[in-house]
């Protein structure tokens, strides 16, 4: 059986039998992997506390083709992520981007541009302590890119128009000036100010995003706009479970007007 | 087809859906039961039914209780102000084991794991924030096992507590007892620096 070894960050785990665990891993060169890790939830010297959800570790395992779980050989921790796990906004943040990553890609696809993604915006929520959601969306941005439907955040996706934008086209996945087209069946509402937000954070290095300062309402909209264009593109995601608090944890409870 | 009884082979797959019991295990242990005498199997088979029908969730602490108060909760010799805040029933055993607490303990019943559709709202946080409030309570410790489920659950529990205005207090997390720096993780060793204790 071929040993592989690749980088990975654990994208969940789950307890298998009395004790051992099945790590889903995505990783830099072979994608979304499953390992069984057999006593893995003991804390012994060979599985010394690393296969936690969130971590980066050079892992080392068995492949067997046609296995959908593999078996674990041995791993080493490269980046725990401590900051992020001791702040709750933080930990909700980074959750939220990994089930994306988990419920998004199929196994063994790989996909080196989106696994850099992962781990640069790990690393930004890590050093930044303000603004998370700024990181997440330029990562939300990059992943739809590295998945193959990037936003078209140019001009009018109807009629190359400069704006102002009016509306978000889920079909194209881009901004429309027209108001005929807020009609159409796909067409949602999007301001212009949203628009620039993404505009910004599509070109703006991963450090820069938090640099975007926006208000509770845009940042729900922009929430709301991404959780469709996804559910648009992969019709089976009918739940993003991270997803759901985020709002609430970023901007406090929405209150009726 | 496979020659055993279908008495035999029901009490095989039951015991087959015992967590850590594979087929064979279940077979020899249902082999092994039919060898038992009768009083022997209706020992087994009464207190199997008495589990479920005696048993009970503390209506203070969510542990497991034979009456509305667990035996931890109603024992008035023990720190009634101090409450150790487990994930699951099961955590206190090694507590108890251990000898080194004498408070009350709260069970969360589970761990915030938003992945698994485990949400706030399906733990007993409101509870604990009730208990606290209304017994005056003097320190939380936060016992969720280290892991990145145990971690989050703490933070957020830390938080709903902030308002109470009780100590709250992590358990230490590091090095264990007998083992080797050499093996420790770079997050083991992280942690057990940053909880070092004077000596």
């Amino acid at each position: 059986m071929p040993l592989r070894k690749t980088e990975g960050i654990v994208l969940s785990t789950r307890a298998f039998s009395e004790s051992s665990k099945i790590l889903t891993l995505f990783t830099r060169e072979y994608g979304k992997v499953a390992i069984l890790v057999k006593g893995g939830r003991k804390g012994t010297k060979k599985f010394p506390g690393g296969l936690e959800t969130l971590n980066c570790v050079d892992l080392q395992y068995y492949h067997k083709g046609g296995r959908e779980i593999q078996n674990f050989k041995s791993f080493d921790l490269v980046e725990p992520y401590l900051t992020i796990r001791g702040d709750l906004v933080r930990t909700y943040t980074a959750l939220s981007l990994v089930e994306t990553v988990l419920r998004t890609t199929i196994a063994e696809d790989k996909n080196e541009q989106l696994f850099d993604n992962l781990v640069m915006t790990l690393g930004a929520l890590d050093v930044q302590d303000q603004r998370p959601w700024a990181i997440r969306w330029k990562c939300l941005l990059e992943i739809c890119g590295s998945l193959g439907f990037g936003l078209q955040l140019m001009d009018c996706a109807n009629c190359s128009g400069a704006g102002p934008m009016i509306g978000f086209d889920l079909a194209s996945g881009g901004f429309i000036c027209e108001r005929e087209a807020l009609k159409q069946n796909g067409v949602i509402a999007a301001s212009g100010e949203v628009w620039g937000i993404l505009r910004y954070l599509e070109k703006c290095p991963p450090e820069s995003a938090v640099r975007v300062a926006t208000q509770p309402r845009t940042g729900r909209k922009i929430e709301q706009l991404f959780l469709q264009y996804f559910r648009y593109h992969i019709p089976s995601l009918n739940h993003f479970e991270s997803w759901k608090k985020l709002p609430e944890i970023y901007w406090g409870e929405e209150k009726e007007n | 087809m496979s020659g055993i009884p279908p008495t035999l082979q029901t009490l095989a797959d039951q015991l087959a859906k015992l967590p850590g019991i594979g087929k064979k295990s279940a077979q020899r242990m249902a082999i092994h039961i039919l060898k038992q005498s009768t009083d022997q199997a209706n020992l087994l088979a009464q207190a199997i039914l008495d589990v479920k029908a005696k048993l009970q969730l503390c209506s203070s602490c969510f542990n497991i209780s034979e009456g509305e108060r667990c035996a931890i909760c109603s024992d008035t010799r023990r720190d009634q102000q101090m409450i150790c805040v487990v994930e699951q029933a099961t955590d206190i055993l090694p507590l108890e084991k251990s000898q080194a607490f004498s408070g009350l303990y709260h069970v969360l019943g589970g761990v915030l794991a938003p992945l698994d559709r485990q949400n706030e709202s399906d733990l007993h946080i409101e509870e604990l924030v009730h208990r606290i409030r209304r017994d005056q309570v003097r320190e939380v410790i936060i016992a969720t096992n280290p892991t990145s489920e145990g971690e989050t659950t703490a933070l957020l529990v830390a938080q709903r507590l902030k308002p109470t205005g009780v100590k709250v207090t992590r358990i230490a997390r590091g090095v264990p007892v007998g083992s080797e720096l050499e093996f420790a993780d770079e997050a083991t060793l992280t942690r057990a620096l940053q909880g070092r204790g004077e000596l």
